[in-house]
């Protein structure tokens, strides 16, 4: 170092000190209050509508987010597998940030303190004619050897579930990718092929689902594929080898006939079941 | 000034670090951990007790016996024992007993109340003894630079070593890094002067086997020693001879094992087997989960810059611009200085005569604690305090980047007198008012704090960065819960475990009436309060609470500057 640029260090150093003493003193004043997240929600409900999507931007201020419109925001909403099913989408945001689902022509806007409200008409909502998670009750659920050899065993309704040999078929929020996912929670059960079928279906186009593997725990205790396939009225129509990575992987089937009553089945396997904590969403729509 | 007169403000030093550590210390949160050493710390010193009785009664071996060592020490001995028996005595000297009637809330019970000297809570007694290591650390690295550059650095290293967040934070608790942190840097301070004054041998032995006899970092600093060593004696490469085998080795290889051996009584049976285990416990840890840059990781490959990134974004950025000025400054200014006595290298005095090379070992100590973790594949998951060591190096880089810049500034300006006395006070407290200015914002949250490169807390999360580890932040809604709560509650806690709960309720904070329902899906489900603390792996327990509250609607959401790090959830009435 010489004497030459001492100055300017010098300068420069003292410029980085206050601005970064000054920071730390003015940043945590400088936040979202509870009265400008109160004001914002109070913004949303009074224009509301039955299939408006609320989300909030960053993600990290989620929780924050719901405490204000948590009976809004419901357990479905946040755990969607996609957006398809809402016409609007209502956008809180601190800090500038824009949501991913956020976009398309503003509806309105508005500035509540540091929290951001906008309004977006989103492209228009698909019409869902039966959603396989939300209707799990109309199943009938069985496992059956996945090698052939041996009788079908039909899971007992316990409660919002189905209890099979050792475990259980729910309806639950999955954690995939660290993210919440409604969906159908069907844990591999040993060298069993668990058979989740609904009896009478009305299709429309098509079938869109999902698959995944919950908790986190799962995915780092085991990196084996489960096997999901999917049959219309006894013929298979689609086939997915799930792994780790797939994360929340999505297919779609086109539906050839329209109308019902159809009978849709669900097979999940596992060359190894151990840690294979399967789940899965389907709907179909009109 | 006179030595007598440093060492004077070295000791001034250390009663304000101590004493700053001890009065943030009151409100910081119990982490997982150090609840663990709490209850670990009371057990050994339990032992003692029994020692005490054994003695009295004539019959000293009994005490010996494995099965007296086994029932106090077998808890938590992947550890050695220092720090938590020093912790359990600080607590039998200086908490206020109230031992008989919360002894469900020990991990002893107590027939008596102890007669002790009451000027501490339980928690604050048990901490005790980690402030005073914090003060320690701070006088020695004052001491440190003043005998190698000048204590105007020496003043300026210690004050942001003290204000450094995240070591801050660790150095309130009664866990070991940062009292690692400590005997590391004794280790080196005692190391340097060993190498020009054989007085110091010994010396360097005693820290080494105090700092193994802290934690298993101790284990690599032979590494960083040898490295300094070889630089510093070079010259003997050059003409074909082995330098001298130093004498603080000698004593480092004495002491290191012995005070290893001596400290910890579980090792005093099936010594080779346990210690065995010792060393495969953390040679195969587990590995925990840590969120870094928007990925979680919880198995092998780490990413190899994780420590250098969490240090970029975690300290205050005044003191890593001024550590890396100094870095430059040491280099340019590098040079064989002869040692004023004339003396001759021997195996007692290795570099007696020759320059022992103390910004190399400054800069060394600075950059290697961190390349432990990114080139060994050890664990990532403690954040920075795994190579919190590096702390007072980058401390004590920056000192020197200050008296650098200060000195030349002063040169260019044409200051003397008051005026350049004057200039190098502001210039102080201009480097040090940033970092204590950011230690105090990330108070007591610190795990949640990044700096300013990285946007502070939230800026953080938004580059996913991990929110925190050990459950401590739950002291947060205590408040909420003591007000809210209906009597005997039924609570899932989910990562603030029993331990910490019992302290909480031995410290006043927290009614002790609150039920725990149990770990995972059976304690969500058997509760009528339910948290979450905010960890990228833990977003599954706050989804099952949806699932068997059937709202996503919190009660309370605790942040730190908006940031989510406990979410809390009543299970809705039934109409």
């Amino acid at each position: 170092m010489t004497a030459r640029v001492a100055i300017p260090l010098f300068g420069a150093f003292a410029l980085l000190a206050l601005y970064e003493t000054a920071q730390a003193i003015y940043a945590p004043l400088a936040v979202a209050t509870d009265e400008d997240w109160a004001a914002a929600a109070g913004a949303v409900r009074t224009a509301h509508q039955p299939r408006d999507l609320i989300v909030f931007a960053p993600s990290w201020a989620d929780q924050v987010g719901r405490r204000h419109l948590g009976d809004l925001c419901t357990p479905e909403m946040a755990g969607r597998a996609d957006d398809a099913r809402y016409e609007r989408v209502w956008e809180l945001s601190i800090r500038g940030a824009d949501a991913p689902e956020a976009s398309g022509r503003i509806l309105a806007a508005s500035q509540h303190g540091r929290v951001r409200v906008r309004l977006y008409e989103k492209a228009p909502a698909v019409e869902i004619g039966y959603d396989f998670t939300a209707r799990l009750e109309e199943a009938r659920v069985t496992q059956v050897p996945t090698d052939g050899h041996g009788d079908e065993t039909p899971c007992f309704i316990d409660g919002a579930g189905f209890r099979c040999t050792s475990t259980r078929v729910e309806r639950r929020t999955l954690e995939v990718d660290y993210s919440p996912r409604r969906g159908i929670l069907t844990p591999v059960d040993g060298a069993l092929t668990t058979r989740i079928e609904f009896p009478a279906v009305t299709l429309g186009s098509t079938l869109v689902g999902w698959t995944a593997l919950h908790d986190y725990f799962s995915r780092k205790n085991s990196d084996g594929p489960v096997d999901f396939a999917l049959f219309i009225d006894g013929q298979q129509v689609h086939s997915v080898h799930h792994e780790n990575s797939d994360g929340w992987r999505k297919f779609t089937v086109p539906v050839t006939q329209p109308g019902g009553p159809h009978a849709i089945r669900f097979e999940i396997r596992a060359p190894s079941a151990a840690w294979r904590t399967f789940g899965f969403h389907v709907e179909a729509r009109r | 000034m006179n030595e007598r007169r440093h060492l004077l403000i070295a000791a001034l030093l250390c009663i304000a670090a101590t004493g700053i550590l001890a009065g943030a210390g009151r409100s910081e949160g119990i982490p997982r951990d150090e609840a663990l050493y709490f209850d670990a710390g009371e057990r050994y010193w339990a032992w003692y007790g029994e020692l005490g009785d054994a003695i009295a009664a004539g019959k000293p071996a009994t005490a010996f016996q494995q099965a007296s060592i086994d029932r106090w020490f077998q808890d938590n001995h992947e550890h050695p024992v220092l720090m938590k028996t020093l912790y359990g005595m600080s607590w039998r000297l200086f908490h206020k007993c109230h031992c008989v009637p919360q002894s469900r809330l020990h991990p002893v019970a107590y027939a008596k109340p102890h007669r002790t000297l009451p000027i501490f809570s339980d928690a604050q007694a048990m901490r005790f003894p980690a402030y005073l290591f914090g003060g320690l650390l701070v006088a020695m690295v004052y001491l440190y630079a003043g005998r190698i550059w000048s204590h105007r650095a020496g003043l300026v290293a210690a004050g942001l070593t003290l204000a450094a967040p995240r070591y801050f934070f660790h150095a309130e608790l009664s866990c070991f890094d940062a009292p690692m942190v400590t005997t590391w840097f004794a280790t080196i301070y005692c190391w340097q002067r060993s190498l020009t004054d054989s007085r110091w041998a010994w010396r360097t032995g005693l820290a080494f086997g105090l700092a193994m006899a802290t934690k298993h970092n101790a284990f690599f600093l032979p590494f960083v020693l040898l490295a300094h060593y070889l630089w510093v004696r070079r010259d003997s490469f050059k003409r074909y001879r082995p330098p001298p085998f130093p004498l603080a080795f000698v004593w480092m290889a004495l002491l290191g094992p012995l005070i290893e051996f001596a400290h910890w009584p579980w090792l005093w049976h099936d010594t080779v087997e346990r210690f065995k285990w010792y060393l495969g416990f953390h040679l195969n840890h587990v590995y925990y989960n840590m969120e870094f840059l928007g990925q979680n990781y919880n198995k092998p490959p780490f990413p190899k810059f994780f420590p250098y990134v969490m240090t970029l974004l975690t300290a205050p950025v005044t003191t890593l611009a001024l550590a890396l000025g100094g870095g430059v400054a040491l280099f340019l200014r590098r040079k064989r200085q002869p040692d004023p006595t004339g003396e001759r290298p021997s195996w007692k005095r290795p570099a007696a005569g020759m320059s022992t090379a103390p910004g190399l070992l400054v800069a060394l100590n600075a950059f290697f604690p961190l390349a432990i973790i990114a080139f060994t594949g050890a664990p990532i998951f403690g954040a920075t305090k795994h190579f919190l060591p590096a702390i007072p190096f980058l401390a004590l880089l920056a000192g020197y980047g200050l008296e650098a810049l200060s000195r030349l500034t002063v040169e260019k300006l044409g200051l003397t007198g008051r005026a350049a006395q004057a200039f190098a006070a502001g210039s102080v407290l201009l480097a040090i008012a940033p970092a204590a200015a950011e230690t105090w914002r990330s108070h007591p949250y610190a795990l949640t704090h990044y700096n300013l490169i990285a946007g502070g807390p939230a800026g953080g999360a938004d580059l996913g960065m991990n929110r925190q580890f050990w459950g401590y932040s739950t002291r947060g809604i205590l408040p909420w819960l003591n007000a809210h709560a209906p009597r005997f509650a039924p609570i899932y806690w989910h990562d603030t475990f029993q331990p910490i709960l019992n302290m909480n309720v031995r410290e006043g904070l927290q009614r002790d009436d609150f039920g725990n329902t149990g770990l995972e899906e059976p304690g969500v489900k058997a509760s009528n309060l339910a948290m979450v603390i905010h960890e990228k792996h833990f977003n599954k327990y706050e989804y099952w609470i949806w699932d068997f509250y059937g709202t996503s609607r919190p009660s309370l959401v605790l942040t730190v500057e908006g940031v989510p790090i406990v979410t809390l959830y009543e299970r809705p009435r039934s109409p």
